[in-house]
């Protein structure tokens, strides 16, 4: 069985985020960029489904992003995937223009199974599955927390409001996958040994021309800190009075 | 003609407030029309969505739309999508609004733009307000070219209920399963409390709660005030709460109209999921938290004592 599973190289979630001075992208230097977590939630699932599986599955990345992208592919072959596919390109692209550049790379892999993170720590889009799955004309489920695969089969857990849907998916097939209750094994360190020696191909990439038009990116108004209604239960009292006659929202 | 199309979600036959949201959403562009769509078996007061703006509703039904089905759903709503031409297509960035939209804009080759808070401009040149970075930045994109599709934020927009008749066409589908790929088995529901998404109240506890115990008093807070239950990172985590409880960046962003944050020091992870909501509460022994930096009302305190006290008083 051949698993690839889609990685962005994006800020890592404890980041300090500011403005470039372009006023169109976020300050790209100075922070930490880190393998997308929703995306190494992906990469664990491949990796559980590889670990039970002893005739041997191949998990493969696939990562588009700039050269420094190469930092989040050697955490992800460190966990334990096999190989792994960098297109390079150097500035962000949207959904569109990504997908369109993954799903000509996974045309050419053609794997039983996709993984996917729901969707990107930094953009929170959560469109790149769909526009890949539409392309590869294969079945898609999203925000998947468990996954089981047997007999060409993948049966899944997809997160609704207040409830799990049972999804059963034939194969080769899709998923985008969101937090569950398996967290992303930590590399070991003979596993980051290994990754530096796993083979990774770069291939340039020429994006389509993007979809939607950034206008503008910029920080959310400052929440000024409010007040200090006192200390202890003494202050219940005042709280209440304030949030149904102040605040007005209970 | 401008022309807005609607998904108007359903579960069990009912709407869901996610479809009033939606509606208010087109009618605030002021087109010419509005179509809401909806897919289901059994669908009940369709024709009052025309109370909350459409002017059409167009209801699909099938046997086989019964349980959510992303294939079967996407392909009605696309050959509906065609015949009518719309200039641009709403849905709520729901579960199943934010699963249906990309699979729309994919089929039509269109721009689409997810978990908007809000869209400006006209029906046929929006414009599209969003967070990035679960809410640590703004992003404003243009759509130049029609239709458009834009899921928009549960709670961004509040439904809104006035006087109108909607014209109901009902097409009886006759859909076959043979060539579905992937179908929903069975809905497992989780516990019969509100989910964050949906609720206009979050309380939210923290690992200053000591263990999973300590959430007792988190849970019968939320069933005083009606609302959901959420948790930090931590706390998920540690295994005290399950997964879907998480808010922040790698849980759920959330808008409510009240979040009460107990014993929660306010990491920039949680910050960011949470710091959209109108009014924000805070309650901790550490006054010098960050979550107070960002909280309109803020107790010094143990949560022990002051929870108690606070379910005592409203109860009274």
């Amino acid at each position: 069985m051949k698993i690839l599973c889609c990685l962005k190289h994006a800020p890592d979630s404890t980041a300090r985020i500011s403005i470039a001075e372009s006023g169109k992208d976020i300050q790209r230097e100075g922070i930490d960029f880190n393998p997308s977590p929703f995306d190494e939630y992906g990469i664990e699932a491949a990796m559980q489904i590889k670990d039970a599986n002893k005739d041997g599955t191949e998990v493969l990345i696939l990562c588009l992003g700039p050269e420094t992208a190469q930092h989040s592919i050697r955490k992800a072959l460190a966990m334990g995937a096999d190989r792994a596919i960098h297109l390079k390109v150097e500035h962000p692209i949207d959904s569109h223009a990504t997908a369109r550049a993954l799903s000509d790379a996974i045309k050419d892999e053609s794997p039983d199974i996709i993984l996917f993170g729901h969707q990107a720590i930094d953009t929170n889009a959560g469109q790149v599955p769909a526009y890949v799955s539409h392309t590869l004309q294969l079945p898609l489920t999203t925000v998947v927390t468990q996954l089981e695969v047997s007999d060409n089969t993948v049966i899944c857990y997809r997160q609704i409001e207040g409830a799990n849907e049972v999804v059963k998916s034939t194969l080769p097939a899709a998923f985008s996958c969101s937090k569950g209750s398996k967290e992303p094994r930590f590399p070991s360190l003979p596993g980051i040994m290994k990754a530096k020696k796993k083979p990774l191909d770069s291939i340039e990439v020429n994006p389509i021309e993007n979809k939607l038009i950034l206008e503008s990116t910029y920080l959310p108004p400052k929440r000024e800190a409010g007040a200090f209604i006192g200390e202890g239960v003494e202050a219940v009292d005042e709280l209440i009075n304030r949030l149904r006659n102040e605040a007005k929202v209970i | 003609m401008s022309t807005i199309l609607v998904f108007a979600e359903q579960r069990d036959g009912l709407f869901k407030k996610f479809a009033y949201e939606a509606l208010a959403a087109a009618k605030s562009l002021k087109p010419d029309s509005i179509i809401a769509i909806t897919c289901g078996d059994a669908i009940e007061g369709a024709d009052n969505l025309g109370a909350y703006g459409a002017n059409k509703v167009i209801v699909l039904e099938d046997p086989l739309f019964t349980l959510y089905n992303a294939e079967s759903y996407s392909n009605a709503i696309v050959d509906e999508a065609k015949n009518i031409d719309p200039d641009l297509i709403i849905f709520s960035n729901s579960a199943m609004g934010k699963d249906l939209a990309p699979r729309i804009a994919a089929a039509l080759e269109c721009a689409c733009v997810t978990d908007a808070i809000e869209i400006s401009g006209s029906p046929t040149s929006p414009t599209t307000k969003r967070y990035a970075f679960s809410g640590k930045i703004l992003q404003n994109h243009s759509i130049p070219t029609t239709p458009a599709v834009i899921s928009i934020r549960p709670n961004a927009y509040g439904a809104e209920k006035s006087e109108g008749n909607a014209e109901v066409q009902k097409k009886v589908l006759a859909l076959s399963a043979d060539n579905l790929k992937a179908c929903v088995t069975e809905i497992i529901k989780g516990s019969d409390q509100l989910d964050l998404t949906e609720a206009k109240i979050i309380v939210a506890g923290g690992r200053g709660l000591k263990d999973a115990a300590g959430f007792t008093i988190i849970e019968e807070l939320a069933s005083t005030l009606g609302a959901a239950v959420g948790a930090s990172r931590a706390v998920v985590d540690a295994g005290w709460r399950p997964h879907d409880e998480q808010v922040g960046q790698t849980g759920k962003v959330v808008s409510p109209t009240l979040y009460i944050a107990v014993a929660i020091s306010g990491a920039i992870q949680h910050l960011a999921g949470m710091s959209s909501s109108k009014v924000i509460v805070a309650i901790n022994t550490d006054k010098d938290a960050p979550i107070f930096q960002i909280a309109d009302y803020g107790i010094v305190g143990d949560a022990f004592e002051v929870i108690p006290k606070l379910i005592e008083s409203l109860k009274s």
